[in-house]
């Protein structure tokens, strides 16, 4: 199951093309969401065709740190390349931002290099798209850096010759891949913001923007995840662990499916609210209340109808007081900054929303108080904390012991049912004894007893005075061919009666073979016994 | 990493509030709802999954021991990645801890098979198996779990004997014995003519009436073995410099004169002052002479969890434990050292009619006189370095 070097090899190297993959269409997306910002802060702007450059910067870059990588260069050699780079570049990006537009326009722009050199070389046009560009070129650069990064792990730990110390089970470019995700993340998140709030009135402009940045965090959830499992399978190849053959089919599936049900879930849940969380506090409290009112008028009105039939059955006359009235319950009617009330829908959107965003936030709390215990410890020196801290601990175990309670309740219930319904091992119905159901103490005792029902039918009955000791002398003469079953049998018997020491499956499997073959001999004696009674007969 | 996670938060919440970006609480629920949800996968499947381990609780020196370990995933969440290490004794595995990682379908069932080897002796803990599940984006802490040990219990060596002849002097046994005065009268083995002095009920009337000149009935003359092998086990009745190997010697010497007289189909017992560090009080208590295959194995296990440490006296032990044991029970007793105070004892005991057999084990001093005194005394001593020595017993 575990591949040698060239597997390694072959692994290594379809993980790390899946990853640049991978980066390049985030940085596409990236690029989607520049491209997005740009047409609404600058409306007279075209962004068309750039996201066909965009796409071969991302090729370039990735094409360039393998170049790198493989020619070891000096820092000036590097500077060096990277400066020529960026001019054929920026050449390149200038006859393509202006034949945008055709290339009678491309001519004109050249034709007026000469006259008025800067303001035709830095046109918008130009310098809209060289920002872009390299930015994402830039991003692109920075997330191959840490594909590198693993690719070197990798190798050096697949290696023919590992160093001796092993590798962790989260690597240090996971870090690095997960910290420019995030920044990169915030970055588009910023910029898509910044996009809708420069041109809100543009059609599709949320769903686009929305859709682009929802695309690159799954994308970036898929690199995690396969970085994961580049960590954990270098971890587990260096330690000899034994994979499953399908374990990597099984994870992509996992993968899939895990990031499928998520960004499902993300896209429903609510992300907008009528009611603020104050107001949504407020209602939450008015149905708790009505909840409690409600109980409190079923409670009077069972007291109420008790006390009239306790007056009828003494014959008093009852008294005059009638069931209380049903408390009442109005919804209070709640407006938006406009005037128009809020539905009852918008109401519970809103509740769920704060539900969600409070769990969030409390979820998101308790890991970072997780991973930084000394600001935990700071935070329980604070009296409030300290009491917060231990109603919770209450409410934890008074919510786990009920839980557990109602748990054990259910389950002695059931237990109770099942007895009711069935003895251990005996069913009540048709009154058999069902081996397979009994325990193997209870096994060991079938088989005994089974040899003394069977030894008596053979004319060899157990006395009420012998124990099993004395009986199994008596037997020992009548099945010598099968001492040692009824010895084995018999010691059996004896530990299960009369020691407490736990009966193992084993040993009751030994005691059924033993049954078997003193049946046998118990059998055969019968046989001869029936034979000469008739060789007699006659 | 949670420091971007931090500031990522904010940004988040920045966007929401001021740049009115609703996408922005759907980027909050992917990128924590990839911890919450992977955090809360790995936890759900982790403690859905259950181990069994299906072995043989008892093996046989230097047996190959199959052990398979099933896994079985009872909840409908599969288990993207579950890394598995099985702790097991450095006697039974060279190979060190059992390491698996595998994935399980909802409901899905894995297996892993290794084998043990029974080199040594002993009474084993296979496991506990630790157990290691995430998520596979990995955002989330993987979840750890384990399942307790069980035990397995490897029988000492046992070296077939052919040739071991234990003195007895119980009659009427299922043992052919060459002195006349263990006559059984169960087992005719012959008739002759009669001579003076031949006793009146010897006399067989049938054939004496068809042949028409007495007959008398010869018997075949048999004996009843019943051992009881005392196991002497204090550390300071051997020598300190070669203690552990003498005393495996002697629990193999033990396990093997056991199996000898089980296979005679008599019966036998052990007595010994060894430890077992699995019984409650470590004390062992004392098995008495039965017979039969079952009882046999309970003796194993018993010699298989045995260890030696400063406990009572052996003179001690005999002096507690022989007296009950019936007249003509042989007394195998199997020790280090033998010393003024062993050989009293011993007369003791034979002085109650039981027979002794002193085995001494290991590099003993002062073999040659303690065999003196052994023979002034009337009983055998053997005495053995190591397990070649049993040699003796082994020739047809």
């Amino acid at each position: 199951m575990n591949g040698g070097p060239t597997l390694a090899r072959q692994n290594e190297r379809l993980t790390v093309t899946l990853a640049h993959l991978l980066v390049g269409l985030m940085a596409l997306c990236f690029g989607l969401v520049c491209v997005l910002l740009a047409e609404s802060a600058a409306p007279g702007w075209d962004g068309r065709g750039m996201i066909p450059a965009c796409a071969l910067a991302i090729l370039e870059a990735s094409l360039t740190t393998w170049l790198l990588k493989k020619r070891e260069m000096s820092p000036a050699q590097t500077f060096a390349y990277r400066l020529a780079e960026w001019v054929i570049l920026l050449i390149l990006l200038k006859l393509f931002a202006e034949a945008r537009f055709g290339f009678i326009h491309l001519a004109d722009n050249l034709r007026a290099l000469g006259q008025n050199f800067w303001s035709s070389l830095l046109s918008r046009e130009f310098v809209t798209a060289a920002v872009i560009v390299f930015a994402v070129w830039q991003v692109c650069v920075l997330f191959n850096r840490a594909i590198a990064e693993m690719e070197i792990t990798y190798l050096t730990f697949a290696g023919d010759s590992p160093p001796p110390v092993a590798p962790e089970t989260h690597q240090p470019f996971q870090e690095t891949l997960g910290r420019h995700f995030l920044l990169t993340g915030g970055l588009i998140a910023l910029l898509g913001g910044l996009s809708l709030q420069a041109d809100s009135a543009r059609p599709l402009l949320q769903a686009q923007v929305t859709a682009v940045i929802v695309a690159y965090f799954a994308l970036g959830l898929i690199l995690l995840g396969l970085t994961n499992f580049t960590s954990l399978a270098t971890f587990w190849r260096y330690n000899r662990v034994r994979m499953a053959p399908h374990l990597s089919i099984h994870w992509v599936m996992y993968s899939l499916v895990f990031l499928a049900v998520l960004v499902g879930v993300a896209l429903w849940l609510p992300t907008h609210y009528k009611l603020g969380l104050l107001d949504t506090l407020r209602i939450l409290i008015g149905y708790l209340m009505a909840f409690v009112a409600g109980i409190y008028y079923l409670i009077l009105v069972a007291l109420v109808g008790l006390q009239r039939l306790a007056s009828r059955l003494f014959g008093i006359a009852a008294p005059a007081s009638s069931p209380p009235p049903p408390p009442a319950f109005e919804p209070q009617q709640y407006l938006q900054p406009s005037g128009q009330p809020i539905g009852q829908g918008d109401i519970l959107n809103s509740l769920f929303f704060w539900a969600i965003f409070i769990a969030v936030l409390v979820f998101a709390f308790r890991q970072f108080l997780m991973a930084n215990p000394q600001l935990a410890a700071i935070l329980r020196r604070f009296g409030l904390v300290r009491f917060l801290a231990s109603l919770w601990g209450w409410m934890k175990t008074a919510l786990g012991q009920t839980s557990e309670g109602a748990a054990a309740a259910i389950r002695r219930g059931l237990s109770r049912l099942r007895r009711a319904n069935r003895g251990p091992g005996v069913s009540a119905g048709r009154g058999y004894v069902s081996l397979r159901r009994l325990p193997p103490r209870q096994k060991v005792f079938f088989y005994y007893l089974a040899l003394l029902r069977r030894a008596g039918e053979a004319g060899a009955p157990r006395q009420d005075w012998q124990t099993p000791y004395e009986y199994e002398k008596t037997l020992l003469p009548d099945l010598p061919e099968a001492s040692e079953s009824l010895e084995g049998l018999t010691a059996d018997f004896l530990q299960a009666r009369y020691s407490r020491a736990e009966i193992s499956p084993a040993q009751a499997e030994h005691s059924r073979s033993a049954w078997e073959r003193l049946r046998q001999a118990l059998r055969v004696r019968q046989k001869s016994s029936r034979a000469s009674e008739e060789k007699a007969g006659r | 990493m949670l420091t971007e996670f931090v500031l990522f938060f904010f940004l988040l919440l920045i966007i929401a509030a001021l740049l009115n970006g609703e996408f922005a609480f759907t980027l909050l629920y992917l990128v924590f709802g990839a911890v919450l949800f992977g955090w809360a996968w790995s936890r759900q499947a982790g403690r859905a999954v259950r181990y069994s381990r299906k072995f043989e609780e008892r093996a046989f020196w230097g047996e190959e021991i199959p052990i398979r370990i099933e896994i079985q995933n009872t909840g409908w969440l599969p288990v993207p990645w579950l890394y598995l290490h099985e702790s097991l004794p450095v006697e039974l595995a060279p190979g060190g801890p059992v390491k698996h990682v595998l994935s399980l379908g909802p409901n899905g069932r894995a297996e892993i098979a290794y084998q043990l080897q029974g080199r040594k002796r002993g009474r084993y803990p296979i496991g506990p198996l630790f157990a290691t599940c995430g998520d596979p984006i990995g955002l989330a802490r993987p979840q750890d779990y384990s399942a307790a040990p069980d035990h397995i219990t490897v029988f000492p060596k046992i070296i077939p004997l052919t040739s071991l002849h234990l003195p007895s002097r119980s009659p009427q046994g299922t043992l052919r014995h060459r002195q006349p005065i263990f006559e059984d009268p169960a087992r005719l083995l012959n008739k002759r003519d009669y001579t003076a002095g031949d006793s009146l009920r010897r006399i067989d009337w049938k054939s004496s009436a068809a042949l028409g000149r007495l007959q008398v009935k010869q018997f075949e003359p048999s004996i009843a073995l019943e051992a009881s092998i005392f196991l002497n086990l204090n550390a300071s009745e051997y020598e300190s410099q070669h203690r552990i190997d003498a005393t495996e010697l002697a629990i193999v010497v033990a396990a093997s004169i056991a199996n000898w007289v089980a296979e005679q189909r008599q019966a036998v017992g052990l007595v010994t002052n060894g430890i077992d560090p699995y019984a409650e009080n470590r004390s062992v208590s004392s098995l008495p002479p039965r017979k039969g295959r079952g009882h046999l194995m309970r003796l194993l296990e018993t010699l298989a969890r045995l260890q030696s440490a400063p406990t009572i006296g052996l003179t001690d032990l005999l002096r507690r434990e022989s007296p009950p044991l019936p007249w003509g029970t042989t007394v195998v007793v199997i020790t280090g050292r033998a010393d003024e105070s062993l050989f009293d004892e011993l007369i003791q005991v034979q002085r109650r009619g039981q027979n002794v057999v002193l085995i001494l084990t290991g590099r003993a001093i002062n073999i040659q006189k303690a065999a003196e005194q052994a023979r002034n005394f009337g009983f055998p001593l053997y005495a053995f370095q190591n397990e070649a020595g049993l040699d003796i017993w082994r020739r047809s």
